[in-house]
């Protein structure tokens, strides 16, 4: 196949402008209409139907990771999705209370009800327990209670004294006297109604004494039994009161429950809570009636168990059908039990319960960042484990891994019902996916939103609408058509593809803010060209300490780059590197040296650990076309050294593959080389040149070092032909083109390459010749490999030429 | 300062038993807020309890448990000294409550007898004995009553008159009811028994301290104000 020469290229090939006019903009006075399209992203077509499909997919387990690179529009994404789905379908929203579970109280109750129900159910009961605070006392002060009462202590009184009265009676019958000492009762005998003294009894005949000492112990047993009924009588008592208690509350609250029944009687979960309600008052009355310090019926300390805990109040503020946890801690998302410092002990109950973003967002969408998300202790785990199960089940972390003993409260677990949208970054969901089994489970639908979007009419009108409608919301100054050309030929830039537009629109957006405060300062009404090219500038020259210090040191030749002369296996690669958001390229020094040998190309890179695998890749290709080309029927009998020149971190990339290349050719041929030239892109085993990454930064770094030096128009870049159509150079650069003042040299293969930076032709690998560089190539291969197989050698070699940069310019 | 003077400085009440004491201080103290006056707390060490402990027969069943054990004047003299003491926290605690001034005497005898002795202190004398049950006092059956049944008995003297009007001063203080029950001022106490057979039921009896034999009709089953 004929192989194509080397191009020129032309400046209008060197960046392609979007022509304001196609922008069709909007009117820019500020009663213009929002477009509708102000929160919306440009393009995505595939992520957008994913996205859709994933929001509408009713069935479990069919949940969504939105990928794609930072400010890409992936919440934008999802939440115009949710907005299409509710607006067309709406959502169910339920309020959840939590309530006290009177015969559990450390396993409060969940109770669905609808939205708004809750707070009108936490009204209620409050205003039940009001009113229960005022009919309980005012039932206990009736009359007709007071002489129930009455009638029950009398009768007990009456029957509690009756037997004690009886073993006095009898004991006076028998001549002694029951006695209440401060010990305790006792029977001592008597004599008229005093008590017999100690003399008067020792003066008494034998016999007496004898039938007295009788007499007391048979009234001692008699005492016992009549004591011991009275404790019966005693528990008799009290539960005739307790159930005297009863039925007055019971008459109390029967009605008021009643009442309140009627107004839940569409909720069976709600009446058997007021049921529970009714028990437990009329269990415990007094909670509802006055103090001994006569203070008003009941206390909020007894009282506080008749609450109603409102943790999602769909009615209210969490009615949103989509929740964004911002901070998607453990207890943030599942919810949590707070409790409080209570005479130095920590308590709680079902009134601490708060709730989580899942319950917030239960019925309805919840998105999270995955990085926050993946990045909280157990948050991740916990997410899973509800989704999974289906509910929300609250538990302290603590008692999860057995860092407290003491009794928590369990509450009862919620029902989920949720679609969970998961943003983030690719790497992160190929990780997930890769690592994590439960992910596919869960996630079945993966939206991938591009990194960049093919730069087409409609996609620059719609970015342009979606920019100025940001602008607007925004609150910024109205951006003119030649801005938004301006920021769209920066996003072509970005994506490192005149053909296509990075898809961060929000980098975009960030540019028109601080082109906006430009305008402002210089009191324009309007966001201009001008003032986006100053915003980018500005950006740059922010981030640009780094190339304009690795610059310095060039022009200060601390750091070795000729621009002029030429030079024996000696080429300028060129290097790409990122700080922050921005690209810069920086010219390297590549050399070659070759000598007899066996047939290697010694990476020094390689060897000594600075060189990636990519790179060792790379050179590998090279001593593969090295012999394919030149020794096909001898030993390849040379060994070549390759080195970036005053590299000190990794190299890694292909990217100076074909500067390697070059520089390895030249020094086998003993041909100079250009040093006014640089050269990237990659090469495979046939010699032809593959595109390579960062080239526009690269075309930029190589030109500020010339153009700091003075361009001659013999400054130059030798350039893949398959990256033309990427180019989108600074406009400097290109008026330098048109100018002739410094060139781009498109090349396909790498005979194009040598003979644009070498002057000679290429040539042809078969004819030995001197005057092509593969004649002169192949001819020094071929005298390596006769001394190799030990022939004389009849040509005595001329000695050796050094070709040294001319000095003015800085060569070595 | 006449006897008269000196009488209505102070309601004394004058008690044997600690068990008795809530209530019938509680009364007191309301009087002697009502009256301006201090509260006089007399308790009563009983001789009879003394001497039954000097027999060598004497066993006694104590409070805490259901077993005889003997009985020594050492073990009764401890209990007094008990009794006394768990009265005045009594004293203090409620005489705090009503923001009245109080004193506490000791003395040895019998309920009677001292009452008949600090006659010419007080015209307003509160008697309380032990209750006649044996079992401890529930919470219900030691605080006054919230609406008290006040028994009054008139034997239309003078005293009669007096106790009740006190009765009735008791019964707005208090809230509670006043029952009069009208007694021949001649006839002993026993020939009137019948009549006054619903004084037990009351939880206090107000009598004129012309009759205080009138006050065992009710077994000392409550509080009995003695009206000078």
């Amino acid at each position: 196949m004929r192989r194509m020469a080397a191009r020129l290229l032309q400046a209008h090939e060197l960046v392609t402008r979007c022509d304001p006019a196609t922008l069709a903009p909007e009117p820019a006075g500020a009663d213009a209409a929002p477009p509708d399209t102000a929160t919306d992203i440009v393009g995505q077509a595939r992520a957008r139907a994913a996205v859709d499909f994933g929001i509408a997919m009713p069935r479990e387990g069919y949940h969504l990771f939105i990928m794609g690179p930072a400010g890409s529009g992936k919440r934008s994404l999802a939440r115009r999705a949710i907005d299409a789905r509710v607006a067309g379908h709406g959502v169910h929203r339920y309020d959840w209370v939590y309530v006290n579970n009177f015969d559990r109280p450390h396993q409060p109750v969940a109770i669905r009800l609808g939205a708004g129900q809750g707070a009108r159910l936490q009204t209620d009961m409050r205003a039940l327990v009001d009113e229960l605070r005022t009919t309980i006392p005012a039932a206990f002060e009736s009359e007709e209670y007071a002489t129930e009462l009455e009638r029950l202590n009398t009768d007990f009184k009456d029957r509690a004294e009756r037997g004690l009265i009886e073993v006095g009676e009898a004991a006076q019958r028998q001549g002694l006297a029951m006695i209440r000492t401060p010990v305790g009762f006792t029977f001592a005998p008597q004599k008229g109604t005093e008590v017999m003294s100690p003399q008067e009894f020792e003066a008494l005949p034998e016999a007496e004494r004898k039938r007295l000492e009788q007499a007391v112990n048979g009234l001692q047993e008699q005492l016992v039994h009549a004591l011991r009924a009275t404790m019966r009588l005693r528990k008799e008592h009290a539960d005739r009161l307790r159930a005297l208690n009863r039925a007055t509350t019971k008459l109390a609250v029967e009605h008021a429950v009643d009442e309140m029944k009627t107004r839940y009687a569409e909720s069976p979960v709600v009446c058997a809570h007021l049921d529970a309600v009714r028990a437990a008052v009329i269990d415990d009355a007094d909670a509802f009636r006055p103090h001994d310090d006569g203070e008003g019926g009941g206390h909020d300390g007894a009282l506080a168990r008749f609450e109603v805990n409102l943790v999602v109040d769909a009615g209210g503020i969490d009615g949103a059908p989509i929740v964004e946890a911002d901070l998607p801690t453990y207890q943030n998302l599942i919810g949590r039990v707070d409790h409080i410092a209570h005479f130095g002990m920590l308590v709680t109950d079902f009134r601490h319960i708060k709730a989580g973003a899942l319950h917030r967002a239960n019925g309805g969408y919840l998105l999270v960042d995955a990085l926050k998300l993946l990045t909280q202790p157990f948050a991740w785990s916990a997410l899973k484990r509800a989704l999974l199960r289906r509910e929300i089940r609250i538990e302290a972390m603590a008692e999860m891994f057995g860092m407290v003993s003491t009794v928590q409260l369990e509450p009862q677990p919620i029902p989920l019902d949720v679609k969970v949208v998961l943003v983030g970054e690719r790497e992160l969901c190929l990780l997930l996916q890769a690592h994590d089994p439960e992910f596919e489970k869960l996630f079945r639908v993966v939206a991938d939103l591009d990194d960049d979007l093919p730069r087409v009419a409609a996609t620059q009108r719609a970015l342009a609408q979606t920019l100025a409608g940001q602008a607007r919301s925004c609150g910024l100054l109205p951006p003119g058509a030649p801005a938004l050309a301006r920021l769209i030929d920066h996003g072509a830039r970005r994506s490192g593809d005149a053909t296509r537009i990075h898809a961060g629109v929000r980098h975009l957006l960030d540019v028109l803010h601080e082109a906006d405060h430009l305008a402002r300062a210089a009191q324009r009404a309007q966001i201009g060209a001008d003032d986006v090219a100053a915003a980018i500038a500005q950006r740059r020259e922010r981030a640009g300490r780094v190339d304009e210090r690795v610059r310095e040191a060039m022009l200060r030749e601390r750091l070795a780059i000729a621009t002029a002369g030429s030079c024996v296996g000696q080429v300028n690669g060129l290097a790409a590197y990122q700080v922050g958001d921005e690209g810069f390229g920086l010219p390297t020094r590549i050399t070659a040296t070759t000598r007899l040998g066996d047939g290697q190309v010694v990476d020094i890179q390689r060897e000594t650990r600075l060189g990636g695998p990519v790179h060792a890749k790379g050179v590998l290709i090279l001593s593969s076309f090295l012999a394919a080309r030149f020794s096909r029927f001898d030993p390849h009998s040379i060994v070549g050294s390759l080195v970036f020149e005053q590299t000190y971190g990794l190299v890694e990339g292909d990217s100076a593959s074909l500067a390697e290349l070059v520089a390895l050719l030249a020094s086998i041929g003993d041909i100079p080389v250009r040093q006014s030239l640089a050269v990237t892109g990659s090469v495979d085993q046939f010699g032809h040149v593959q595109a390579v990454g960062g080239v526009n930064e690269k075309v930029e770094g190589f030109f500020d070092l010339c153009a700091a030096r003075g361009l001659d128009g013999s400054h130059g870049v030798v350039v893949p032909a398959s990256n033309v159509s990427q180019l989108m150079l600074r406009d400097d650069i290109v008026q330098s083109v048109a100018d002739r003042r410094f060139a781009l040299h498109a090349v396909t293969d790498v005979d194009d390459a040598v003979e644009v930076l070498t002057g000679l032709p290429a040539g042809d690998a078969a004819m030995r010749s001197a005057d092509t560089v593969n004649g002169r190539i192949a001819k020094r291969l071929h005298e390596y490999a006769s001394l190799r197989r030990g022939e004389p050698r009849f040509v005595r070699r001329k000695p050796l030429r050094i070709h040294r940069a001319t000095p003015e310019r800085g060569g070595q | 300062v006449n006897r008269s003077d000196t009488a209505r400085r102070q309601v004394i009440a004058v008690l044997d038993d600690a068990a008795a004491g809530t209530p019938a201080l509680e009364l007191a103290s309301v009087l002697a807020r009502e009256r301006r006056r201090e509260l006089g707390v007399v308790y009563v060490e009983s001789t009879r309890s003394l001497v039954a402990a000097a027999l060598p027969m004497t066993r006694v069943l104590t409070h805490a448990g259901s077993t005889w054990v003997d009985l020594r004047p050492a073990d009764v003299e401890q209990g007094f000294r008990a009794h006394a003491e768990r009265l005045r926290e009594l004293a203090a605690r409620v005489a705090l409550q009503h923001a009245v001034q109080w004193s506490l005497r000791v003395v040895r005898g019998s309920l009677t007898a001292t009452a008949a002795e600090l006659e010419a202190e007080s015209d307003l004398l509160l008697l309380a004995a032990a209750p006649p049950s044996a079992a401890p006092a529930t919470r219900a059956a030691t605080r006054p009553p919230h609406r008290p049944a006040i028994a009054v008995v008139s034997d239309r003297s003078e005293a009669g008159e007096r106790a009740a009007e006190v009765a009735a001063e008791l019964a707005r203080a208090l809230g509670g009811q006043v029952q009069t029950f009208r007694v021949d001022a001649a006839g002993p106490a026993s020939a009137q028994s019948a009549g006054l057979a619903g004084l037990a039921r009351s939880d206090v009896i107000v009598l004129p301290r012309t009759r205080p034999d009138l006050a065992a009709l009710a077994g000392w089953r409550c509080p009995v104000l003695l009206v000078g």
